[in-house]
């Protein structure tokens, strides 16, 4: 049942609550058929950009345009869209028939065309024979697959997600985000999820938006989220366990990171550096990107560093180093020998490092092309 | 298997008898003759039992006509405080409009009108219009009631707002919101509540007493004061047959409608 979807785009627009801004001037575009995940933390405005767009709640100031079509004065039920709540919201007196057909028969659709898309909808989301259930005979899983279906039969041009997943257990979750995207590509409608958790998000989206504070931190494909954070605060959200981030001082071709914490900066890092005159900045180092070494390496090539607590996740383990004041994470995937305790050495992939401003925490870039990743992401 | 019982339902029984006495010895005069009423032992046990009370009863007023007159009363009463109730608590809490907060307040200030101040106007009032000893004159004034306004609104409140908002996206009007979503929702609330109105509509006499004199149009609070008075103050088997006789139909309609509630608590609500 693939539905012809539409464009969604916020014109700088703005949602106060009060005295409190939810969400402040947001500028976004999603493309027709485009899977959008809004990540961020709670209160960072995202579920209120998915309810701007349902029509739940008023835009403040800016536009919202739905497929081209100014938004902001359309009431919810003239909007064309299908939304999944946190909760479900299932009707709990109607069976799961009925929760299905409502929207269907207050819309005058014929009943053979009711019958027809709700027997689909039943057989694609495996929920045949419970037609008959009230939603509180049905186990959490079923009742969010009732909840898409209850979305889907709408043939909607907008399919809106809050939180989907989060009354699941981990394992239901983990085979919903599979069902959740093979569903999507069935649809094609447009497509926005709200979510706080960051697997959910790298695995299920085309696109990522982070949001903090109702401000716009960055759009991108998980894989440049992930490799080419915007700022400090993508940067830490993104990855488990986070980045590390260290504030230090760029000195010609040397960086302090403390006392004596001191790298010697390849070439094309320190012209670039230099080049953004920028000499107070925060080193960020991903827990996985880091190399530990038991020999001594020479001045400059490598941090000093003691393990302060170990921790065997299984499939990786990880490691809580001091290095002088500074505390850091090293994560290393298992089957690697295990460093003995005493006095170790961190040394750095350079093609791995990122550098952020002091003050503002935006990214200063990457001393190399980074079109060809994005492209490749794309692809 | 033995089960302990607390100590401390000793006292509580007690209360219940004591709150139950009234009603037994009720119940057992009415199939009293007058000789058992008056033997000085506190047998409440009516033997032999006679239903020669009821019978006098019947003959003596017409009581169906008291019983369908109150019944009439209570049942419009008790539609018209849920409609308004309904309509009111829908609108406090589904349309955001200026004000909305003070006017609900003092619409819940109106709980704390005695009936003293209002009953002069209102029996002013029915009386211009012409609605002393009518249905309409009893009904009106009690067809709007605050503590209805008050409670439904939080009933709905406890309804999660997706409910309606899932609904609002479907296009679904306010009409089928609030009656496909929202009703079924609060129902036992709505079951109780009407409860609670009926029977107090039923035992409402100070109000009736005010608009109606002609008899014929007496409840039956009215006209079992009137059968006191006519008895004189002796026939107390008589006396208590009339008022089981008026006591059983909000029991029953209390019964009848207690299992209902049960049910519907027990069915309620989406907890996984």
């Amino acid at each position: 049942m693939p539905v012809i979807a539409g464009d969604i785009y916020f014109d700088k627009v703005r949602k106060e609550y009060g005295r409190v801004t939810a969400l402040e001037q947001l500028d976004l575009r999603v493309a027709a058929g485009e899977r959008l995940v809004l990540l961020g933390p709670s209160g960072c405005g995202k579920t209120t950009a998915l309810r701007l767009v349902a029509g739940l709640e008023r835009v403040t100031s800016g536009k919202l345009y739905l497929n081209g079509r100014l938004a902001n004065n359309l009431e919810p039920g003239e909007r064309d869209v299908a939304m999944v709540f946190q909760n479900y919201a299932l009707y709990p007196h109607m069976t799961v028939w009925e929760n299905i057909a409502f929207g269907l028969q207050v819309r005058r659709v014929a009943k053979e065309e009711i019958k027809a898309r709700i027997k689909e909808a039943l057989a694609i989301l495996g929920l045949e024979g419970l037609e008959e259930r009230r939603p509180r005979e049905l186990s959490g899983g079923q009742r969010q697959r009732v909840a898409l279906a209850r979305a889907i039969v709408k043939q909607a041009p907008y399919f809106l997600l809050d939180e989907p997943l989060s009354n699941l257990d981990a394992q239901l979750r983990t085979q919903a985000r599979t069902e959740l995207v093979r569903l999507h590509r069935k649809l094609n409608s447009t497509m926005i999820y709200v979510t706080h958790d960051q697997v959910e998000a790298m695995t299920i989206g085309q696109r990522i938006a982070i949001l903090a504070g109702g401000v716009l931190q960055q759009v991108d494909t998980p894989e440049n989220i992930y490799n080419r954070p915007a700022n400090t605060f993508v940067a830490k959200f993104i990855g488990n366990p986070p980045m590390n981030l260290l504030p230090g001082i760029v000195k010609g071709n040397q960086l302090f990171l403390g006392e004596g914490l001191k790298l010697i900066i390849p070439g094309n890092w320190s012209a670039w550096l230099l080049g953004k005159s920028q000499n107070r900045v925060i080193m960020g180092l991903r827990p996985e990107d880091v190399t530990l070494r038991e020999e001594g390496v020479a001045e400059g090539e490598g941090l000093p560093v003691r393990i302060t607590w170990r921790e065997n996740c299984g499939k990786e383990r990880l490691y809580y180093l001091a290095a002088g004041d500074k505390e850091l994470t090293a994560s290393f995937s298992e089957g690697r020998t295990e460093p003995r305790g005493g006095e170790l050495w961190l040394t750095i992939d350079w093609d791995k490092v990122h550098f952020f401003a002091e003050g503002d925490g935006n990214s200063l870039g990457y001393p190399w092309n980074t079109r060809e990743l994005s492209l490749k992401a794309y692809a | 298997m033995k089960t302990k019982i607390p100590w401390w339902h000793f006292p509580l029984l007690l209360v219940v008898l004591g709150s139950l006495l009234p009603l037994i010895w009720m119940l057992a005069t009415a199939w009293k003759t007058p000789e058992q009423v008056f033997n000085a032992s506190l047998n409440p046990w009516p033997y032999p039992a006679t239903a020669a009370n009821f019978a006098y009863v019947m003959g003596a007023i017409p009581l169906g006509r008291y019983i369908l007159n109150t019944f009439i009363i209570a049942f419009i009463v008790t539609a018209a405080k849920l409609l308004t109730s309904i309509l009111a608590a829908y609108g406090f809490t589904q349309f955001s409009f200026r004000g909305r907060e003070t006017l609900f307040y003092l619409c819940l200030l109106s709980i704390f009108v005695p009936f003293t101040v209002t009953m002069m106007p209102n029996y002013l009032f029915m009386s211009r219009m012409g609605w002393l000893n009518t249905y309409t004159g009893v009904a009106l004034p009690q067809m709007a009631d605050a503590l209805g306004i008050f409670l439904l609104r939080q009933s709905i409140r406890s309804i999660p707002p997706s409910l309606v908002e899932a609904a609002r996206l479907d296009r679904v009007g306010h009409g089928r919101i609030l009656g496909r979503v929202l009703l079924p929702a609060i129902k036992p609330s709505l079951i109780a509540l009407g409860i609670l109105f009926f029977i107090n509509t039923w035992n409402e006499y100070f109000w009736p007493l005010l608009m109606i004199n002609d008899k014929s149009m007496y409840t039956l609070p009215l006209a079992l004061q009137m059968f006191t008075n006519l008895e004189g103050g002796t026939n107390w088997g008589a006396m208590m047959a009339a008022a089981t006789l008026a006591s059983l139909p909000p029991v029953v309609a209390y019964l009848l409608a207690q299992r209902y509630v049960v049910d519907t608590f027990i069915h309620s609500g989406l907890k996984g």
